[in-house]
């Protein structure tokens, strides 16, 4: 019987601690300040200090990073901890590699600090195609820097497993920055998408961009051989100038043909387009251009094909 | 083989101690918990399961040993039940090897419970994102089979101390071995960067006679590199073969004790 009372006995108790919790919830809330000072340790220490339990721990950090990401888009506050918590994680679990991908996102407006990440996690994940697919975005959409995207777009889709869209996004960005003649490149590349392409259309876009490609490859040799001719011709005409009877300044410096390169033995021999036509030059401008497409040049998006 | 009723007798024993229950249900509830953070944890599922049912099995596994393994052989000493078992024919060295072998049967038999709960909880979770199970199985199962060989390393290491030292002490060591041996590459590498050459020989003779325990732990790597049959197998004998030096010891120990 008292025994029975006793047990009673709890439940106003049990009444009164909630009671009293409640009342002090109200009188002193906990502030939830996204901004405290996160002070993680140095990821070496924690990791001694793990025990054995490093990936536990970067679990428990990477819950909290997600609370402190939400919490501060929520509040509205800087998010300044965002790389030591990501730096933290990843150096106690360099295995995480969602890790990495994430955080590329995470830290899309702190882009220097998340290509820190990104190329950390090259290093660790020789095999992953993903974290260098993400670096080749940050160059390409932060920093605009679309010869470095083509080459971690290449490296993406050079490791195992990679699907087919690094490849073309590397022969795109590699087409795009032809002035560092970058379109014997983009031809390979291009060729190893047709090849390695599942259907009809995505076979007909890669054959488009090597003829496209190929053609920026001509028109850049023929620009480059036309300049060579010019400055040829002009200093050719300028040594003469010494002689007793120099000859009078021609019309122009530029070659009145293109087979005119041919003999100057500047190229070898004249490129047709892949079409088999000749490339139409201009000898009072010496502008070469190739005689249009059956299509509009294609300039893709690498943000809408993602998108698609 | 007089060893067997000593083991058999020890399992009995422990398996009644109502401490051994009570930290089973907390570790019971931590797996568990995994079910609730990996709602929280933005596509890791699997992986915070995983890292959070292995850790509490290893650590949980830990607190029992050096609850139960530190007091075996000082229960029998300040019970004077000693003398009873040593008037026996029964040899000195069988009292610490049948001592050791049931309660590394009890902590088998903690160790299924808890695997069981753990792989239940693994299963519930990928069921929610239509993952298999059987990708988890082979890694997490060589796993725990190793952080049980750590768990019976650290039964041997707690009857080593408890031979010659009372069950506090004996805990303390316990506990002394687990921290040193899961530290003892970092403390090797803080030595080789000390520059000092004392500093350097301690930390070597640390890292070469102390357990190095994360010979035994697989946890941290088992999500994204599948671990070798040779490496496991290594790992497997250089527990096996510590163990045996420990009891060894222990035994030498035992045998010269006056009572």
């Amino acid at each position: 019987m008292f025994r029975f009372f006793l047990i009673l006995l709890l439940l106003p108790f049990g009444w009164g601690i909630h009671t009293l919790h409640l009342g002090l919830q109200d009188k002193l809330p906990l502030k939830q300040n996204v901004n405290q000072s996160v002070r993680l340790l140095p990821p070496a220490f924690l990791q001694m200090m793990s025990l054995g339990h490093q990936t536990l721990m970067a679990d428990l950090i990477w819950l909290q990073l997600i609370q402190y990401f939400g919490a501060s888009i929520e509040q509205k506050v800087e998010q300044t901890h965002l790389f030591a918590y990501i730096d933290t994680l990843t150096s106690l679990d360099p295995d995480f590699e969602d890790a990495y991908v994430f955080s590329s996102y995470l830290l899309a407006d702190q882009p220097e600090q998340a290509m820190k990440i990104l190329k950390k996690g090259i290093e660790t994940h020789p095999q992953s195609w993903r974290i260098p697919f993400q670096a080749g975005f940050i160059q390409y959409l932060k920093f605009k820097n679309y010869s470095l995207a083509a080459q971690y777009f290449q490296i993406s889709a050079q490791r195992p497993n990679a699907p087919d869209l690094p490849n073309r996004f590397a022969a795109q960005l590699y087409k795009r920055t032809d002035a560092d003649g970058h379109c014997q490149i983009s031809i390979q590349l291009w060729q190893d998408a047709w090849e390695k392409a599942p259907n009809k259309e995505l076979k007909e876009q890669a054959e488009k961009h090597i003829i496209e490609s190929k053609i920026q490859c001509d028109l850049r040799q023929l620009r480059q051989a036309i300049q060579s001719f010019k400055q040829k011709t002009q200093q050719a005409w300028q040594t003469k100038q010494k002689e007793e009877s120099p000859p009078a300044r021609p019309a122009s410096f530029l070659p009145p043909n293109l087979d005119a390169l041919v003999k100057a033995k500047i190229v070898r021999t004249i490129p047709q387009d892949p079409r088999q036509q000749a490339y139409v030059y201009s000898p009072k401008t010496g502008e070469v251009k190739v005689k249009p497409l059956a299509w509009r040049p294609i300039e893709l998006k690498l943000t809408d094909i993602f998108k698609n | 083989m007089s060893f067997i009723p000593l083991a058999l007798n020890t399992l009995k024993e422990t398996i009644r101690d109502k401490v051994l229950y009570v930290i089973l249900i907390f570790a019971l509830i931590m797996i568990s918990s995994g079910i609730l953070l990996s709602f929280l944890s933005l596509n890791q599922q699997s992986k915070i399961v995983m890292d959070l049912g292995l850790s509490s099995i290893s650590i949980f596994g830990l607190i029992l040993t050096v609850f139960v393994g530190t007091n075996l052989v000082s229960k029998e000493i300040d019970k004077k039940t000693i003398y009873l078992l040593i008037s026996k024919p029964i040899r000195r060295s069988g009292f610490i090897f049948g001592k050791f072998l049931g309660l590394s049967l009890t902590l088998l038999i903690i160790m299924l419970a808890m695997a069981v709960t753990f792989y239940a909880v693994l299963w519930y979770t990928l069921s929610l994102t239509h993952e298999s199970i059987w990708t988890f199985v082979p890694s997490s199962a060589m796993a725990l089979t190793l952080i049980y060989l750590e768990m019976m390393l650290l039964t041997a290491a707690a009857i080593f101390f408890s031979t010659f030292a009372s069950p506090v002490m004996s805990a303390m060591f316990t506990l002394g071995v687990y921290m040193i041996g899961h530290m003892s590459n970092d403390l090797l590498s803080l030595g080789q960067m000390s520059g000092q050459a004392i500093l350097t020989q301690i930390t070597q003779l640390i890292f070469y006679v102390l357990p190095d325990l994360e010979r035994l732990n697989l946890k941290n790597v088992l999500m994204n590199e599948p671990i070798s049959i040779e490496i496991f197998g290594s790992s497997l004998a250089y527990g096996l073969v510590y163990i045996a030096a420990l009891l060894v010891l222990s035994m030498v120990i035992f045998e010269g004790k006056e009572f």
